[in-house]
């Protein structure tokens, strides 16, 4: 999922930060309690808060990570407002 | 003809004084022998107070004990065809698609973020990946 995933931080990275983090990196353990980090690929879009907007586990679409991108910058624009 | 009817009874007589005889001889023999034999299948009555105790039988005699059954070393042949058996299966008969599993694929151009660097609340939404390089 790696291109799909890099071609929309080609996209939003104006907008949204992109973190990567290693499994096996333990320096990351930390981030994996915080979050609940179960199995690769697990991913976690985040408001400006740091809370939890979309939690994802294995294979994403691009339409739905889309989705749900237009609708965490829709909120943040909210707030920002 | 009297003569002779008179020595055919005598003759009878002397027969059935015979018989008599031999029955009068055998019966007392006969009764000895059925007594005697009465007396050996009868069994003998056992004082019980003077009887040696019965130790009850163990249950380990009353088995036999395991054998134990050595393994089969021979191989087996491989079932013919078998992997003809179960043909892949077709994907546009399945309904839903189950989720994929995670199986390792190489990720090229990846890089991992620095994690002293990461601040999950940074003001702007931001999408986390955990993955793996294996």
């Amino acid at each position: 999922m790696a291109p799909m995933v890099h071609g929309l931080e080609a996209e939003y990275h104006q907008e949204i930060n992109f973190v990567y983090l290693d499994i096996d990196d333990s320096r990351n353990d930390r981030f994996k309690q915080q979050l609940g980090f179960r199995y690769q690929p697990h991913f976690f879009l985040l408001d400006g808060d740091g809370e939890v907007l979309n939690v994802w586990v294995g294979r994403v679409s691009e339409e739905d990570f889309r989705a749900a991108f237009e609708s965490a910058l829709t909120l943040q624009e909210n707030q920002n407002n | 003809m009297l003569s002779r009817l008179h020595k055919l009874l005598h003759k009878y007589k002397m027969a059935g004084r015979k018989t008599l005889k031999i029955l009068a001889i055998s019966m007392p023999v006969i009764g000895v022998m059925l007594t005697g034999c009465n007396q050996t299948t009868t069994t003998p009555e056992i004082d019980v107070q003077d009887a040696p105790a019965v130790q009850p039988a163990t249950q380990e005699a009353a088995y036999p004990a395991p054998t134990q059954i050595q393994p089969v070393t021979g191989s087996y042949p491989a079932p013919e065809n078998a992997q003809q058996k179960y043909p892949a299966p077709d994907e546009s008969s399945t309904g839903s698609t189950p989720p994929e599993a995670t199986a390792p694929e190489p990720r090229q151009g990846l890089a991992a973020t620095d994690p002293e660097g990461v601040l999950l609340a940074a003001g702007k939404p931001t999408l986390v990946e955990f993955f793996a390089f294996w």
